[in-house]
């Protein structure tokens, strides 16, 4: 593999007209499952308010990646990690930060839809909010009513709030409950794990435009296996092969003329 | 892992628009061969044209195909975009090239010009040659080498206009004859700007930038 | 080839297939052999039990206690309040332990410590029953002087606890793990997620797990021998002995006296019933691991029961 050195910390291209924050930055970071590394010292970031696809093969770290910046990797048996990962500056691996709180600032949407089974809808989305604390009745109903709808799901099962349970929607539905809980608890960075991996390409289409809403208001980064959803929904995109991150840049860039030929070659699938 | 389907039609598009280039570098040949002794070729240019356009044809429905079906990327899809693009100005070549072997039967050609036709013959060809070696492997100073030659013919379009204007002032009997003579050395200075066309197509391909030749 | 359709598709096959299938109907002949060969034995069991139980069955069964046994008037009182006393203290005391200790096993077992816990369950699990019931022997009716209900309760309690805490921690690690993650991403603490998420996904689990203990305790006998014990009247208190129907069905069963036989089979008939409607209400409501094949069945006889105990409310609900 050749040696080219690459900026991968990414940049707004129009500084000056732009008002471009850095949401998430990440230095040096490494991550490992016992003694077997699988990301090694990645240095780059995120801007706020746009979605990043990660794309690359199968194995290479990208899952791992962002289960590392919502401290999801950790809780994995002889897992740890090396270098530091800010939102908003504060350094979320430092040793007097609570995990519990990093997390509450971070959605985490998966790639099979997972809502409770034994809770009705609207007990799905209050989840994180009900558990936490809040019990305003007329608050948590404007909650339900406002993510819902964000989500596109309010009209369909208005009327069903709390008689179906999670699970009695399609996988599609499923999915976008999934984000509804995951945004009521207003998060400011949202991550997506392969978000539509095992969904249909209609519902897959919807999610998405959703992601392409979200971007409004969260940081969205998503973990993608499939390259034309990264091409066709993201800003920014970065490519990571066994374990290290080779190329980050504009979506455009990377997809029309990459610097790196590894890059290249994945993008135009000259290997899977 | 390779996509071995798709690879293989991206090296048919490549190796059509090496064929195509040929089939230019074909059609010039013939072109000054028809003004410097008045043989009947027009027949030979006109089924090249008509392959050429048979071809460029079958390249457009190649383009399209994989455009549609695979989704390509990066420096494959800039390979369709300058396809299909080249496709034109491969076409107005071979179409100029046939008007002046059309004509060239009523060409009135002094002696004088004969070496300077043949100068400007090598050079074009030598364009062509640059062109068809840049397909097959990088070359980054093709702009630079298109744009030298493509002076040189400039100038012989400069050269040729004021000898023609003097020889119609001296000779008005051939003025209709020199006049042809005006418009042909004017399809081949145009030629030439189709040429450095297809050389800014093919750095656009190989670096993603698009600059033009002046 | 032949004109005629050849029917069989495989009659032409290579004899490799054929074989194949011979064994096939081999196989099920042996196992539909066997099973029929076990159940002969258990149908022969019950058929005695409830042939034997019915026809001894009185009314005075539940309204008497023992009594001598030249006394064709005796009941079997005395025995199921001891049944039911001692099955009381030993679940109040039985299923928390139990399921804590399941809970304990399952979020907190990663130590040392915890290894050495799940190894001690383990075999308390397969620990003879009779060595419990002379452990508790020694450890409360000798201390506190005298055989009583509570030293039942306990030794009960000391085979419900291991039972329990493996079923407990064998169902919330069958609670997939995507939901706590989901509980973890959304910002819930461990503690949190376990109690809010993942335990009440196992609840069904837990507590089919927790019935079938209780079947099994109601069961049992040994350990009762010496720290119930046995006595003829209805036990005033937990500290007083009492009759349980096991103890009594050995009691009266081996005695030479007539009346005391027919009350030991409605025993052992009262005491299948009661063993075989738990498990029975255990599949209903909570099916098994298999409950795929059964749905249909399940959903219309819980229909059935949940109907008939709204009707008896007064019709709330729906």
């Amino acid at each position: 593999m050749s040696e080219i050195k690459i900026d991968t910390r990414v940049f707004s291209e129009n500084k000056q007209s732009e008002k471009s924050v850095v949401k998430v930055r990440v230095e040096d970071f490494s991550a490992h499952y016992g003694a077997k590394t699988v990301l090694h010292n990645i240095t780059t970031e995120f801007i706020e308010n746009e979605i990043t696809a990660i794309i690359g093969p199968s194995g290479c770290g990208k899952s791992t990646f962002i289960r590392s910046i919502n401290r999801l990797h950790e809780l994995t048996r002889g897992a740890g990690v090396t270098g530091k990962i800010y939102i908003d500056g504060h350094d979320i691996y430092h040793p007097d930060a609570n995990p519990v709180l990093v997390r509450r600032k971070i959605g985490m949407v998966f790639q099979k839809p997972n809502p409770f089974p034994n809770m009705s809808i609207y007990d799905n989305v209050i989840a994180g909010l009900k558990l936490q604390g809040v019990s305003d009745r007329e608050k948590l109903d404007e909650i339900v009513e406002t993510t819902l709808s964000k989500v596109g799901l309010y009209d369909e099962v208005s009327d069903d709030l709390h008689r179906k349970k999670g699970t009695d929607l399609s996988g599609g539905q499923q999915q976008r409950l999934c984000i509804a809980r995951a945004i009521a608890v207003k998060p400011e960075v949202v991550l997506m794990d392969e978000p539509t991996a095992s969904l249909d390409p209609s519902s897959t289409l919807i999610i998405e435009d959703l992601m392409k809403d979200l971007s409004q208001e969260y940081t969205v980064i998503a973990v993608t296996h499939n390259m034309q959803q990264g091409a066709r929904v993201s800003h920014k995109t970065m490519f990571f092969y066994n374990g290290k991150l080779i190329e980050a840049g504009p979506t455009r860039k990377i997809f029309e003329n990459p610097e790196n030929p590894l890059t290249e070659q994945y993008i135009t699938g000259r290997f899977g | 892992m390779v996509r071995r389907e798709f690879v293989r039609k991206l090296e048919e598009i490549r190796s059509i628009l090496l064929e195509l280039l040929g089939n230019v570098e074909e059609m010039v040949n013939q072109l000054f061969a028809s003004i410097e002794s008045p043989n009947n070729l027009v027949e030979d240019s006109s089924k090249l044209d008509t392959k050429v356009r048979s071809r460029t044809k079958d390249l457009l429905d190649l383009c399209t195909e994989v455009v549609t079906l695979q989704q390509p990327m990066a420096t494959d899809i800039r390979l369709i975009i300058s396809s299909i693009r080249i496709i034109t100005d491969i076409e107005r070549s071979v179409r100029d090239s046939l008007h002046i072997v059309e004509i060239a039967p009523s060409l009135k050609t002094l002696s004088k010009y004969v070496k300077l036709f043949e100068d400007t013959k090598v050079v074009l060809l030598s364009m062509i040659d640059v062109l068809k070696e840049s397909l097959k492997s990088n070359n980054s100073s093709i702009l630079l080498e298109l744009s030298e030659k493509d002076e040189i013919i400039d100038k012989f379009y400069d050269t040729m206009n004021n000898s023609i204007r003097e020889d119609i002032k001296e000779n008005p009997d051939n003025a209709l004859e020199l006049v042809d003579l005006m418009m042909a050395v004017r399809r081949i200075e145009r030629i030439a700007d189709h040429l450095c066309n297809i050389a800014e197509k093919i750095y656009y391909l190989q670096t993603a930038e698009i600059r033009r030749i002046a | 080839m032949s004109e005629v359709e050849d029917v069989n598709p495989f009659k032409n096959v290579a004899p490799n297939l054929r074989r194949r299938f011979f064994k096939d109907k081999i196989m099920f002949g042996v196992t539909g052999f066997s099973l029929i060969l076990i159940l002969l034995p258990i149908l022969g069991i019950l058929f005695q039990v409830f042939y034997n139980g019915i026809i001894g069955f009185t009314f005075e069964v539940f309204t008497e206690a023992g009594g001598s046994p030249l006394n064709p008037h005796t009941g079997l009182q005395h025995a199921m309040m001891g049944t039911f006393y001692v099955s009381l203290i030993a679940s109040f005391i039985g299923i928390p332990l139990g399921i804590l200790v399941g809970i304990y096993l399952e979020y907190y077992g990663k130590g040392f410590f915890a290894d050495i816990l799940r190894v001690g369950i383990d075999s308390m699990v397969a620990i003879p029953t009779i060595i419990t019931g002379i452990v508790v022997f020694t450890l409360v009716v000798l201390s506190m002087g005298s055989f009583s209900i509570l030293a039942g309760g306990i030794a009960l309690a000391f085979i419900m606890i291991p039972i329990i805490a493996k079923t407990t921690e064998e169902m919330l690690r069958l609670v997939p793990s995507i939901y706590d993650e989901a509980g973890y991403a959304l910002g819930l603490s461990e503690s949190k997620t376990a109690t809010s998420i993942v335990i009440p996904l196992a609840s069904k689990g837990i507590a089919s797990g927790v019935l079938l203990a209780f079947a099994r305790i109601v069961g049992e006998t040994a350990p009762l021998l010496f720290t119930a014990f046995f006595s003829q009247s209805v036990p005033e208190n937990i500290l007083d002995v009492s009759a349980t129907l096991t103890v009594l069905i050995y009691q009266y069963g081996i005695s030479p006296f007539e009346a005391w036989n027919r009350l030991a089979w409605v025993a052992a008939f009262l005491l299948m019933l009661l063993n075989l409607s738990v498990i029975f209400i255990t599949r209903i409501f909570f099916g098994t691991k298999h409950s795929h094949t059964e749905p249909s069945i399940r959903k219309r006889l819980k229909q059935l029961i949940l109907k008939s105990t709204q009707e008896e409310k007064g019709g709330k609900g729906e």
